[in-house]
């Protein structure tokens, strides 16, 4: 086996490392993730100094180690500056980093990396005013890549097919357990016969919120969308169409980002840290919807 | 400090007579117990007020913002800047549970509005994170004072062909007109 390889990958993680190194975590398509040493990248001379920063996208060469592998040579393809633009940018973008290392592993991860970058460049141009919208879709689709994305379109427990009556009092129920959403029915179902909970969703109850709740015909129709590869905005309404849902209020696109965020944290059983920025960022009124 | 530093570093200990070892475990202990950070400006300081906050030599109208204290040591190494600092404490980075509360940015704020500050220089390290906190702190103190951010481009001394593409990017964003 050679000593050195290849690979293309975008920077997840990177932590001062000694003296001058930096230790990098690194989703690659052809190895998924990998953490490698970037030596003397905090010099001020080196050439992988900004090739080492976050979200870099570098063609690498890298020489295997007892220990970590190390960073030979990089070659910067692509890289997000725009995410610096304002804070929930770089929140939402790392939002989506930290999903993916929940999602990665060590095997060929060619559909995640070039989903995470597709989703960064959207996040990067994003009118202000759908940063959150893009996220809640990046989160859906990078869930759906791992084949845990909630149902939605159908009851989990009765199969029955789920239509938003928009404009009506119409509720339907969300239970993270059962997979997505559920009938009401069901739900009311599910709250009566609530025996005891065994202690491992107890504790994860305890850890991330409810896991069952209800939720309306405006929240439905927003995630019926986020699987489609791209969401269709609009400013002509205010209340979302199936073409309208870039011109659905912030607060409701909040509830969307919360549910699958309670979701996500659930499956991966780890909390999203920079989930809370993400609260606060749309929390204050400065935040024009 | 590395794994080989640290060898040398535990070696050369042993070598020394106990006493000496002894005054170094008390001069640790003292360092621990003694240094603090700076109530004004949060550099590390011995003192409540560190030297430079107390210094009547210094401008009290510029103030240079860092994020760590040493980029105070290496800013203060040029002998060049005669104002007096405000250290973040780190850079906002929300995966790592760092937001604009965990740092030193309202203290900040309450700084450039309460004194008489004429100019905040950002002088924090180029890079997404960097930008990003750069940009949140200068949007919140620029009502009060003018706010200017250090060049970043090339290092001195280093040939063009060899830099990487983002610091030449940066480099062509950051040009200026010829005087
Ligand atoms: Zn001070």
């Amino acid at each position: 086996m050679s000593r050195t390889y290849k690979a293309t990958g975008i920077n997840l993680k990177a932590a001062p490392m000694g003296e001058t190194d930096r230790l990098m975590t690194i989703l690659t398509k052809e190895y998924g993730l990998l953490r490698a040493i970037a030596p003397g990248a905090r010099k001020h001379k080196s050439r992988l100094g900004g090739r080492s920063g976050l979200f870099v996208v570098n063609e690498l060469m890298l020489s295997r180690g007892k220990s970590l592998d190390k960073m030979i040579q990089a070659q910067t393809q692509q890289s997000f500056p725009g995410l610096s633009r304002d804070l929930t940018r770089l929140t939402a973008g790392q939002y989506l980093a930290e999903l993916v290392l929940c999602e990665a592993s060590e095997q060929p991860q060619a559909e995640l990396f070039e989903l995470l970058v597709a989703h960064l460049e959207r996040l990067e141009t994003a009118p202000t005013g759908t940063v959150l919208a893009c996220l809640a879709q990046g989160t859906f689709h990078i869930l759906a890549l791992a084949g845990v994305a909630p149902e939605l379109h159908y009851c989990c427990l009765s199969r029955t097919p789920l239509k938003p009556q928009l404009g009506r009092h119409w509720q339907a129920g969300f239970s993270i357990p059962a997979g997505g959403v559920i009938t009401l029915e069901q739900l009311e179902r599910l709250e009566n016969n609530a025996g005891p909970t065994d202690y491992e969703s107890g504790r994860r109850k305890h850890i991330y919120g409810s896991l069952i709740t209800t939720i309306g015909a405006p929240e439905l129709a927003l995630l019926q969308q986020l699987g489609k590869a791209e969401l269709v905005f609009t400013q002509a309404s205010s209340l979302p169409s199936i073409d309208g849902v870039g011109a659905a209020p912030h607060s409701l696109w909040r509830r969307v980002e919360r549910l699958l965020r309670n979701y996500a944290q659930f499956h991966f059983d780890r909390p999203i840290q920079s989930a809370a920025l993400i609260d606060s960022c749309f929390a204050s009124s400065a935040y024009a919807s | 400090m590395g794994p080989k530093t640290a060898q040398r570093l535990a070696l050369h200990v042993l070598k020394r007579p106990e006493t000496e070892v002894r005054a170094l475990a008390q001069a640790l202990v003292d360092a621990k117990q003694q240094v603090g950070q700076c109530s004004i400006c949060f550099h590390l300081s011995a003192d409540p007020v560190c030297d430079i906050c107390r210094s009547k030599r210094r401008e009290n109208q510029t103030i240079c913002v860092v994020a760590d204290s040493r980029d105070v040591i290496a800013i203060e190494r040029t002998r060049e800047f005669k104002g007096k600092y405000h250290v973040l404490g780190g850079l906002i980075s929300p995966m790592d549970g760092i937001g604009p509360e965990q740092l030193n940015i309202g203290q900040l704020v309450h700084r450039v509005n309460k004194d008489d500050i004429t100019e905040v220089i950002l002088a924090i390290s180029p890079s997404i994170e960097g930008d990003t906190t750069t940009l949140y702190v200068g949007q919140l103190i620029k009502p009060f004072t003018k706010v200017t951010r250090i060049a970043f481009g090339l290092p001195m001394g280093g040939d063009l062909e060899y830099a990487d593409e983002v610091t030449l990017v940066r480099a062509l964003e950051g040009r200026q007109a010829l005087s």
